[in-house]
């Protein structure tokens, strides 16, 4: 059935494309039956004239972080730029329309349900997506792709394109991430030379820092500092990593098994829980669930090491307030959780960004695609990320700078959110370390930056992509992430003699709640994608 | 006062059988009810078609009426799962808590009748009701910022008086307190307005007898004010039973954190993990009618129970 | 005497108790106060509590001077009015006329509307419903779908039922219908319920924006609460963080978030001063002798 049904689409988008091609301002409908549409539909067919212009309606995230002064983020000079190169010469006139980022997932349900969705969509919500494919509701590009969509293939490139294709049909366009270091460990410099320590380099290094910390800072200076702050199960993954068995994991299995269940993760979290009841972490950290504590603890001094996003401290602004508040403050990054067998294993984000989709109640697939294929041409993702050449940012040797003025703050608050093609700002397709510098963004951070993305990538292990409907993960997937949440802070906090008990419980009861449906379903996937 | 109303009846009889037959004529009152019940069957019954949504696999792009009817098998799978009904004990068990602060405004309000500054009064009224305008979600940040056991600002007070840190937010039982606190905190001023409308409603004269016969403070209020205010609290209490098996999002949500999941996961906020973030709609309107069905007939019996031992209810 | 003084202490210890329960009220107000005044610098280290530190306006210099807040304000306190308006017309027929003990059918009736109270459709069926009837992005769909609170009818209807029987004998002594019953003499004897009602809704009505956030599209038609709502969530939201990568947008300060919720606070505390009046005890008096 869903081969037929989707079978019925390419036939009933080519037969429009067809039909399209004398009659360039209207891009069709393949679902029949929406009265507004039919209706236009046949008016234009009498007055097939070529100076109708087409609206095409795209998403846009509404974050609520315009600076005072600056232009609304739906009409600007970057949405003035689109329409001008862009829109003007294919006869489409440009729309956004902007969904609260916060609750982006319901709003597109809803829009979806409802029908009234534009004719781009996109989400980091993979159970939305594949949602919405198997409802039926997306439009396949990839007949549109072959026809409109050389930039955008050359840009995205096989591999990514491939997680957003199901059975054949493309039912998204996946952004690109350029950089896929996701979290890098860092150290208060200056008080390691206090301790007269080196840098650590090894796990046991690292913790003989955090004990002298808190020995030193509280002996020396009665302060109550936190050693290793941040701590949530998403940002302990480099140290979770190291204790990973690794020659009994194999792709399957990274790909299918909870990392509770992977061996050597208990002596991960003993290692935790020895560092909680030592004193070492924020005890506190449970609480921290936006890590705004954190900052602010990072920003007064309280925390000595942390393994935030890699780059984060440079974008979220805490490493510039810290050395205002500090200015001997030495925030450096390190790489020291390590294997046994040397290697600094640790898990780095998917090639992909968001997903982004034309909905099969759009009657603008084309004009979709034209879109992002154009967004795809350098000079204009160049102008869509950075600004005005001379104004916001300068080239230097084929690199855009960004300017630190007043138009760049105004102009450039929300960049990352037209150019959706890309995840991370993006320069070339050849020189990989012109696109790492392009994100380094300050200046006055660069080193830090390069130097967190190169531990951040180190040894760095993807976790498989697998483009593929897990039912069960769908269902499962929120409230797992819950279960993750409360065992990580049972097993942290339990008492050491107690600690096998409850990790064991709590596991158990994890693979109970749908931990088991979902591992068993990847494992089958995984087996059937081979 | 009655004696002589009673008397003027006997006084009138025929003028007083035209006009209640007058009186009684009914169509302005169905005229009032137009509006009202048009509204409630627009806005109300016709989205609550929807409902069905719970007996079908419910596919949102289909509509309610084309999806397909899958019985009681969403039924059938929310009672299979065990965390279900963790969730739903939690929430009877933290509303059977909150229901033990249900005096809590009713004394605010019979307080504040008491109080003779009048500019006290004015003043206590109104911070009273402030924290009804601070949303949860801001709440939840000051909890933390206040009652953290580490590094919350009571418990460095405590430290800094030589005391041991109370866990506010981690211990169980401190935390049930915690969220029953943060309830009253909100809401009882906010609910206090209602008693005091209704203690304004209290004939003066009652008052002007009592005080005639010697009565002390606590007889007035024992013997006036609350009778004068049962109604409305009869009224409230058996809408607060009805929502037993209903709880509010904001508040667990703001509140819990994962040292406390096995008291704070509650049917809202299961709910709002398993079916909406996940996209189940059937699962989250099957859980809906589950516990609107719970609630009415927790409604209905305290209405019964009501009428038995008061003869005042809601009807 | 001895009386006397007991009721003196009893006096002393309402005041006490109420200045307490005041205070625990208001030091969360206070705590957000002194955050929208300081510094940021302040407040990222933790220092401010219950007194600004670094006194300065830049929050609400940043909000006031923040065009769309003002635009909001404004479609706001207009829509806050109407919709109390209309709320308070509705509540009342449906409470008098179902306050009725002849009205034939009052009960069912009654019934149907407290069924309600407990049917929450959803957030789709509930859009479906207003794209039909063509109320998305007006303001009407911020109004008609909420005219009356099952919960806020019953307490008028409450209320409206203990009014004595001999008010309606009287009136029937006066030739008086239903119509000007209700005009001239419940209404006017019923000003606390009213203002009690009437500051619930326009309340209800501020404080909520979940409708906006789904039925308006246009975000220069925002209540003021909606965007504080989104001002605060979006400093939120770790997992775009970790689902963005590096791209996550900074946070707006605290300092301008405090400023905003007293920005989008103040007017409606300002409400409540002002009906105070119909909450003091003895409106009533000889009302019944009429």
């Amino acid at each position: 059935m869903p081969f037929l049904r989707s079978l019925t689409s390419i036939m009933v988008v080519t037969a429009i494309l067809s039909f399209m091609m004398g009659c360039n301002g209207l891009a069709g409908s393949n679902k029949s039956g929406h009265a507004e549409g039919a209706r236009e539909r046949l008016g234009s067919d009498e007055f097939a004239s070529t100076d109708r212009w087409t609206t095409l309606r795209i998403e846009l995230f509404e974050r609520n972080n315009k600076p005072a002064g600056a232009n609304s983020i739906t009409d600007n000079y970057i949405t003035q730029y689109i329409q001008k190169h862009f829109g003007d010469p294919e006869r489409i006139k440009v729309e956004f329309i902007t969904i609260p980022r916060a609750e982006e997932v319901g709003r597109l349900q809803v829009l979806m349900a409802a029908n009234q969705a534009p004719d781009i969509v996109f989400t980091y919500d993979l159970p939305t997506v594949y949602n919405f494919v198997t409802q039926g509701k997306l439009t396949d590009l990839s007949p549109l792709l072959d026809q409109y969509g050389q930039d955008l293939k050359a840009v995205l490139g096989e591999e990514i394109l491939s997680y957003g294709r199901l059975n054949g049909m493309q039912f998204a366009i996946p952004a690109k991430r350029v950089l896929t270091a996701r979290s890098t460990t860092l150290i208060r410099e200056d008080w390691l030379r206090e301790a007269e320590l080196p840098l650590p380099a090894t796990t046991e290094q690292f913790y003989q820092a955090l004990k002298a910390f808190k020995k030193i800072r509280l002996e020396k200076y009665g302060e109550t500092i936190y050693p290793y702050g941040h701590i949530d199960y998403y940002h302990i993954a480099p140290l979770q990593y190291s204790f990973w068995d690794w020659n009994r994991i194999t792709e399957e299995d990274l790909y299918a098994d909870p990392g509770w269940i992977m061996p050597g993760n208990k002596d991960a979290f003993k290692l935790l829980n020895r560092l909680y009841h030592e004193g070492l972490i924020d005890p506190d950290f449970h609480l921290d669930r936006y890590a705004q504590q954190f900052q602010k603890d990072l920003v007064n001094g309280r925390v000595g090491a942390a393994t935030p996003n890699t780059i984060e401290p440079v974008y979220m602004g805490y490493l510039a307030e810290l050395q205002k508040n500090d200015p001997n403050a030495l925030l450096t990054p390190i790489d020291p959780f390590t294997h046994a067998n040397g290697k600094k294993t640790k898990p780095i984000l998917e090639k992909t960004g968001m997903y982004i989709m034309v909905p099969k109640t759009s009657r603008n697939a084309e004009a979709a695609i034209k879109y992002l294929n154009w967004m795809a041409q350098p000079e204009n993702y160049i102008t869509l990320q950075n600004g005005i050449e001379g104004v916001t940012y300068e080239m230097e040797n084929g690199l855009p700078v960004a300017l630190e003025n007043e138009e760049a703050n105004t102009l450039l608050f929300n960049y990352f959110d037209y150019c959706i093609i890309l995840n991370g700002k993006y320069v070339s397709s050849t020189d990989e370390q012109l696109n790492l510098k392009a994100n380094a963004s300050i200046p006055r951070f660069e080193a830090f930056a390069l130097q967190s993305v190169e531990y951040g990538m180190n040894d760095g292990i993807a976790t498989p992509q697998i483009p593929t409907i897990l039912p069960s993960e769908i269902r499962y997937s929120a409230i797992l992430n819950d279960k993750n949440d409360e065992i990580f802070v049972k097993v942290l906090t339990a008492n050491p003699e107690d600690f096998d008990t409850v990790y064991d419980q709590e596991v158990a009861e994890y693979m109970l709640m749908g931990g088991r449906q979902v591992q068993e379903e990847k494992h089958r996937a995984y087996q059937d994608h081979k | 006062m009655q004696t002589e109303m009673r008397r003027s009846g006997t006084e009138l009889p025929v003028k007083r059988r035209n006009a209640i037959t007058g009186f009684k004529r009914q169509w302005p009152l169905y005229l009032l009810m137009v509006l009202p019940m048009t509204f409630f069957i627009t806005f109300k019954y016709i989205p609550m078609l929807g409902v069905v949504v719970a007996f079908k696999d419910y596919n949102i792009f289909k509509g309610i009426w084309a999806s397909e009817w899958v019985g009681l098998d969403v039924f059938r799978e929310i009672f299979a799962m065990p965390q279900f009904y963790k969730a739903l004990r939690n929430t009877l068990m933290l509303n059977v808590i909150s229901l033990l602060t249900f005096p809590i405004p009713i004394i605010l309000a019979l307080m504040l009748n008491e109080l003779r500054i009048n500019w006290y009064k004015r003043l206590s009224q109104t911070l009273l009701y402030l924290p009804h305008f601070i949303s949860w979600v801001i709440v939840g940040g000051m909890a933390i910022q206040l009652l953290a056991t580490h590094t919350g600002s009571v418990n460095e007070f405590i430290k800094s008086l030589g005391g041991q840190p109370i866990p506010f937010l981690e211990n169980t039982i401190m935390w049930i307190l915690t969220y029953t606190g943060a309830g009253v905190w909100h809401y009882a001023g906010w609910g206090t307005i209602l008693y005091l409308a209704a203690l304004t409603g209290i004939n003066k004269e009652l008052y002007e007898a009592a005080e005639v016969d010697g009565a002390s403070r606590m007889r007035k209020i024992w013997h006036i004010a609350l009778p004068g205010i049962k109604p409305t609290i009869v009224v409230l209490f058996i809408i607060q039973i009805g929502r037993m098996a209903d709880i509010s999002f904001e508040q667990p949500y703001a509140l819990q954190n994962g040292y406390v999941m096995d008291v704070a996961q509650v049917i809202s906020t299961y709910v709002y993990t398993v079916g909406i973030q996940s996209a189940q709609f059937a699962l989250a309107a099957a859980v809906g009618l589950f516990q609107s069905v719970v609630g009415l007939v927790l409604l209905l019996t305290a209405e019964l129970i009501s009428r038995k031992v008061n003869n005042q209810g809601i009807f | 005497m001895i009386r006397n003084s007991f009721e003196k202490v009893i006096d002393i210890v309402i005041i006490v108790l109420i200045g307490i329960f005041s205070l625990f009220c208001v030091v969360p107000m206070i705590h957000i106060f002194a955050l929208s005044f300081s510094g940021n610098r302040a407040i990222m280290s933790g220092e401010v509590f219950l007194w600004p530190v670094e006194w300065n306006f830049h929050s609400y210099s940043a909000v006031f001077g923040n065009a769309s807040m003002m635009r909001s304000l404004v479609i706001t306190v207009i829509l806050v009015a109407t919709y109390t308006a209309v709320a308070l017309a509705m509540t009342i027929m449906a409470a008098y006329a179902l306050s009725r003990r002849n009205f034939k059918g009052r009960n069912i009736m009654f019934g149907l509307i407290i069924v309600t109270m407990f049917f929450n459709p959803g957030i789709i069926p509930n859009y479906l419903l207003i794209k039909e009837l063509r109320l998305l992005d007006s303001p009407m769909s911020l109004i008609l779908p909420l005219m009356i609170n099952a919960f806020l009818l019953i307490i008028m209807r409450t209320s409206f039922t203990g009014m004595p029987n001999e008010l309606e004998d009287s009136a029937w002594i006066d030739g008086c219908g239903h119509f000007r019953f209700l005009l001239r003499i419940v209404l006017p004897l019923q000003l606390p319920i009213l203002a009690t009602i009437g500051l619930y809704s326009a309340v209800d009505r501020w404080n909520m924006f979940q409708d906006a956030l789904f039925y308006i599209s246009d975000k220069d038609f925002y209540p003021l609460q909606l965007k504080l709502y989104q001002m605060v969530i979006n400093s939120q939201v770790n997992d775009a963080t970790a689902q963005e990568g590096f791209n996550a947008a900074t946070p707006i300060p605290q300092g301008i978030q405090s400023a905003s919720i007293m920005f989008a606070t103040l007017p409606i505390l300002l409400v409540y001063p002002w009906l105070q009046k119909y909450f003091i005890s003895g409106m009533l008096t000889g009302a019944v002798k009429g």
